[in-house]
């Protein structure tokens, strides 16, 4: 079942277009991953499918509804976005943070009620939080502020997450941590979508690889066949060796060449 | 999170306050003790009498000046520092305070009755907050907050060079005391009927931020995740800006420019109960007001003139800001 699509859609900021003739879909249930170097437009395509970008030309449907015809209410209860992990000016407290993803279920002057405290408490527990409920949110760890960020798009009840660079910025162990999760939840029912830099996370998670250059969509696919070491050369310039190591696991190693060794 | 924990320590602040209200009461020329306010306020003795003369007519006015004037800084502070996302943001941060002190500087060099000089002061204030708007929408940029805040420096300095200029051709023995006195703030000229003009703006304009309280957190993460979180950022940014707006110029207009009230109230509020709005502005409010009756208390009292209040703010708040300052980062968030 297709759960977002998007046809011919040109993506850019103003007069400024980045990237034209996009045609994607992603599948109910699926992880999705978007790959490319920097620059390359992923941000930009992200924010212009869940809907905090007008599309320049073409149509993005969530659920069989044209985005556009959405309010920011509706496209919060169909898609939750889960930013780069940052710390806010003011020490909010974790339960503060995810109970901001109830906001799209609240009426504009409504408080969060009794049900609403009971599911940060449930979204919390589920990505085993749920002691840090009151803890200083700008005081955790990166690894563990973009858990929070998770919990909180949980806590929004959508079918749909889109996480920006989940990894970006993290610590080797975070990285494998947040990787971790993000497969639980799609064998949980979720359908995700996630842009990256490393090619090893889409071999990780992915089910479904679109590798990205200079606002085109080069190749999508399964990610063992799309991620192949030519592809891999053309997207980010530098000969790249893919392998499968013998535990099953399938990486992609730079060639790093012309550099000595020095000490001092 | 819940919001009935904080109910109590609440109860106990307005108490407080009540309290330190009745207490401010009894102090000044006429001597007065508690039993006397009791009886003239709670209706047993004639109101007629001088005890009762001096209590409607002069104390109770002055003290509810004091409580409205800090509340509505400490509010619109509060407000404005969440939706810049910036702890250093003040309720001038629009040139509010720059556009009122020109439009009551204009009116005293008019030689206007006192309403004059309010309704201009309030004029000026919504005045110069429109200007800053209209640059803003003029600028098309995609920091607008950014934009919101250089704007208001342009228009706060050119009220600012505007004030002076007004100040250097005022007749200095008659004018210039009036002017400075009013552009450092002081209820000292302020009469009831004064307040009761001005607080029904402040009133309805703090309505909207009760109402909207639980969104102004989101709006404190960044326009775009509040827009993925499903709040409608731009109206609800601009129902919030023009209320705090409305509140700051509604006490300017009866009390003149004091300053740092609206800069230090939240941030002591925040150390107290946390950044989330629901319980930052019923908290700011009180702080603010128990602090401004406090500030006003003194000013009328330290010295046989009467001390403008935007001199005690800097003094109280001078040391304050450096204080939370050496302190780093971790007490502006």
């Amino acid at each position: 079942m297709t759960l977002l699509c998007a046809e011919r859609l040109a993506i850019g900021y103003g007069r400024t277009q980045i990237a034209s003739g996009i045609d994607l879909t992603i599948s109910a249930g699926t992880i999705t991953c978007l790959l490319g170097p920097n620059g390359c437009g992923k941000t930009t395509l992200l924010k212009t499918l869940i809907g905090l970008i007008p599309p320049l030309a073409g149509s993005v449907t969530v659920d069989h509804a044209p985005i556009t015809s959405l309010s920011a209410t509706e496209k919060a209860r169909r898609i939750a976005y889960v930013p780069q992990q940052h710390a806010p000016p003011f020490p909010f407290t974790v339960g503060d943070v995810v109970m901001m993803g109830r906001q799209a279920h609240l009426g504009l002057f409504a408080a969060p009620g009794k049900r609403d405290r009971e599911r940060v408490v449930a979204v919390l527990g589920h990505i085993g939080m749920k002691h840090l409920l009151d803890a200083d949110y700008s005081r955790l760890s990166g690894g563990q502020r973009q858990m929070v960020l998770i919990a909180r798009a949980l806590a929004q009840d959508t079918t749909l997450l889109v996480l920006d660079e989940p990894t970006a910025s993290l610590d080797f162990g975070n990285q494998a941590l947040i990787l971790a999760e993000t497969a639980r939840l799609a064998r949980a029912g979720f359908t995700i979508l996630m842009s990256t830099h490393d090619p090893d996370h889409a071999f990780a998670v992915a089910d479904d690889v679109i590798l990205m250059k200079d606002g085109a969509i080069l190749a999508r696919g399964a990610p063992r066949e799309t991620l192949t070491a030519e592809a891999l050369r053309n997207v980010y310039g530098v000969e790249i060796a893919v392998e499968t190591l013998a535990s099953g696991t399938t990486i992609a190693v730079p060639q790093i060449q012309g550099v000595s060794r020095r000490r001092g | 999170m819940t919001s009935s924990r904080l109910t109590a320590p609440l109860l106990l602040l307005a108490l407080g306050i009540v309290a330190l209200a009745l207490f401010a009461m009894t102090i000044g020329a006429y001597r007065l003790d508690l039993a006397d306010i009791l009886a003239v306020v709670l209706g047993q003795a004639v109101s007629d009498s001088q005890a009762g003369i001096v209590i409607w007519s002069i104390r109770l006015p002055r003290v509810l000046g004091a409580l409205a004037l800090g509340a509505c800084l400490a509010a619109a502070g509060a407000v404005y520092q969440q939706i810049f996302r910036n702890p250093l943001v003040s309720p001038d941060i629009l040139g509010v305070s720059a556009g009122a002190g020109l439009g009551a500087v204009i009116g005293i060099f008019l030689s206007l009755p006192v309403i004059g000089i309010q309704m201009l002061a309030f004029v000026g204030g919504l005045a110069a907050v429109g200007a800053v708007m209209g640059l803003a929408a003029g600028i098309r940029r995609q920091d607008t907050v950014l934009v919101l805040v250089l704007a208001g420096v342009v228009i706060g300095a050119l009220a600012g060079s505007a004030t002076s200029l007004l100040k250097v051709l005022a007749d200095p023995y008659d004018q210039l005391p009036a002017i400075t006195f009013w552009l450092l703030g002081s209820l000292a000229a302020t009469a009831g009927s004064d307040i009761m003009a001005a607080l029904p703006f402040a009133m309805v304009a703090l309505v909207p931020l009760v109402l909207l309280r639980h969104k102004v957190d989101v709006l404190a993460m960044g326009d775009e995740e509040a827009r993925a979180l499903g709040v409608d950022t731009g109206r609800i940014r601009i129902i919030l800006i023009v209320a705090a707006t409305l509140i700051t110029a509604s006490v300017v207009s009866f009390a003149g420019v004091v300053g740092w009230v609206g800069l230090i109230i939240p941030h002591f509020a925040r150390m107290l109960v946390g950044p989330s709005f629901h319980r930052l502005l019923p908290t700011a409010i009180l702080i603010g007001a128990g602090f401004m009756l406090i500030v006003d208390t003194i000013a009328r009292t330290i010295a046989v003139k009467e001390v403008p209040l935007g001199i005690l703010t800097a003094v109280i708040g001078a040391p304050v800001f450096v204080y939370l300052l050496a302190r780093g980062r971790r007490a502006w968030s």
